[in-house]
């Protein structure tokens, strides 16, 4: 389940690039400047496009797809009926964490105890980052950000304060804020995927053929690495509070198939203290979903 | 928020300084440092003192480092202009390494070449297939541009 095309605009152009290749191979193949320049000019256009997007009617999400991946509409069509919104995150290899993130804080918006524990839990996760042997320095700036965020989320009305919610679209989709608030995840879900080294060893050394310590330094700590099955489920462990459940749309399967992550401990957190979000995964890419 | 981080990472160099290297900013630019870095002892490298620049870019930590040699270095994966092949200043960046990390990394290169990935591919060979010639070139380069 690695995360193949991130870099690609949109599933209708990864289906039209496998066609190609298959219709051109042998005779005209892109030469390598070429397949560097195209790759250049798709990480252009993404730089074009916001952080974290804002929320649009699931419809949006249906019209990546008409034309090109007649499977994936007809899922879509069945994830409509459950889900109303989308709220895409730029195609830049962090759509997973900034998915996360932005799933979380809005969740938190307006309910001071969930903000209460979640600050609680970043803290502690910061002294165990230290016991790790990450240098202090390297995300005190970042956690600092990440506790000023959630404090903001506590001060809000209500859930889902509308006001709140704009504020915080626009602290992530701000470079420095952001990609802070990515790092920082990125180490904890790094240490947690050391912490339990002995857990996911025989998934990381199935899909990547590759030690622990290789996969957290090539895969999970440099940015812009996309995320898979290893690092989500490292992230929810840590993260404790947060349960994801993530929509698979993928054209080999015939309805969009729902897998959950969520901490082991979780049960044991009163349920004011939990934060459910939900994104959809299509070949290569997560972006945040809304329940009806 | 780059110059807080790289202002840190000096103030962590200067209170625990590695063994075997030092840095530090070039006159008033928090982003253009010089650092030396001692040849080590198990190499053929030994008595050399290296001079390395490194220019920070405006978003570090999220982009690595660019990192120099500036003293002539027979290494191979070290060019003529002084540029490095390690793969933590390319690929295998993240925030989560420090220049300090990167120091000692290149002083393990020094240690532990890796011709597989060969900057220059004809050292790499001589490497691999006439060690003594090899050292016996890096021992003389390190006398001639990197002593006194």
């Amino acid at each position: 389940m690695t995360a193949e095309g991130e870099q690609q605009p949109d599933a209708a152009d990864v289906a039209n690039a496998a066609a190609e290749a298959v219709a051109t191979e042998g005779d005209d193949r892109p030469s390598d400047a070429d397949i560097i320049a195209h790759a250049a000019s798709i990480r252009d256009e993404q730089a074009q496009r916001p952080l974290v997007g804002s929320r649009e009617p699931l419809s949006s999400l249906m019209d990546d797809f008409v034309g090109a991946a007649p499977a994936l509409v007809s899922k879509c069509e069945a994830l409509a009926k459950s889900h109303s919104h989308v709220r895409r995150m730029r195609r830049d290899g962090n759509c997973f964490f900034r998915a996360f993130l932005f799933g979380l804080l809005e969740r938190l918006i307006g309910r001071p105890e969930a903000c209460a524990a979640a600050k609680k839990r970043f803290g502690d996760y910061g002294k165990k980052l230290v016991e790790a042997g990450y240098q202090e320095f390297v995300f005190e700036d970042a956690l600092e950000l990440l506790q000023e965020c959630i404090d903001k989320c506590a001060g809000a009305p209500g859930p889902m304060d509308e006001s709140s919610v704009v504020t915080l679209e626009s602290a992530l989709c701000d470079a420095v804020t952001s990609n802070h608030l990515v790092m920082l995840l990125r180490m904890v879900a790094s240490c947690e995927v050391s912490r339990r080294a002995e857990f996911f060893e025989p998934f990381i050394q199935g899909a990547h053929d590759c030690d622990v310590e290789s996969f957290r330094r090539r895969f999970v700590e440099p940015m812009d690495e996309e995320s898979d099955h290893v690092v989500m489920s490292a992230l929810s462990e840590a993260v404790c509070c947060a349960e994801v459940t993530v929509e698979y749309l993928s054209a080999d399967q015939a309805a969009a198939e729902a897998i959950q992550f969520k901490a082991e401990d979780a049960a044991q957190l009163d349920e004011s203290c939990r934060v459910h979000m939900t994104m959809v995964y299509r070949p290569g890419h997560f972006d945040l979903l809304y329940p009806q | 928020m780059a110059s807080k981080r790289i202002q840190k990472e000096l103030a962590d160099l200067q209170k625990d300084p590695p063994t075997s290297c030092s840095a530090g900013p070039v006159g008033d630019d928090l982003f253009h440092w010089q650092a030396t870095i001692m040849g080590p002892a198990d190499s053929p490298y030994a008595g050399a003192v290296f001079f390395v620049l490194i220019h920070f870019p405006p978003d570090y930590p999220f982009k690595p480092p660019k990192v120099n040699f500036q003293t002539k270095v027979y290494h191979p994966n070290v060019n003529s202009h002084g540029s490095i092949c390690l793969d933590i200043l390319k690929d295998q960046w993240s925030p989560a390494l420090t220049i300090s990390k990167v120091l000692l990394s290149i002083c393990s290169l020094l240690t532990d070449p890796n011709p597989d990935d060969p900057l220059v591919p004809e050292i790499a060979q001589l490497y691999k297939t006439d060690r003594g010639r090899y050292e016996e070139t890096a021992r003389e380069w390190a006398r001639k541009y990197a002593m006194g």
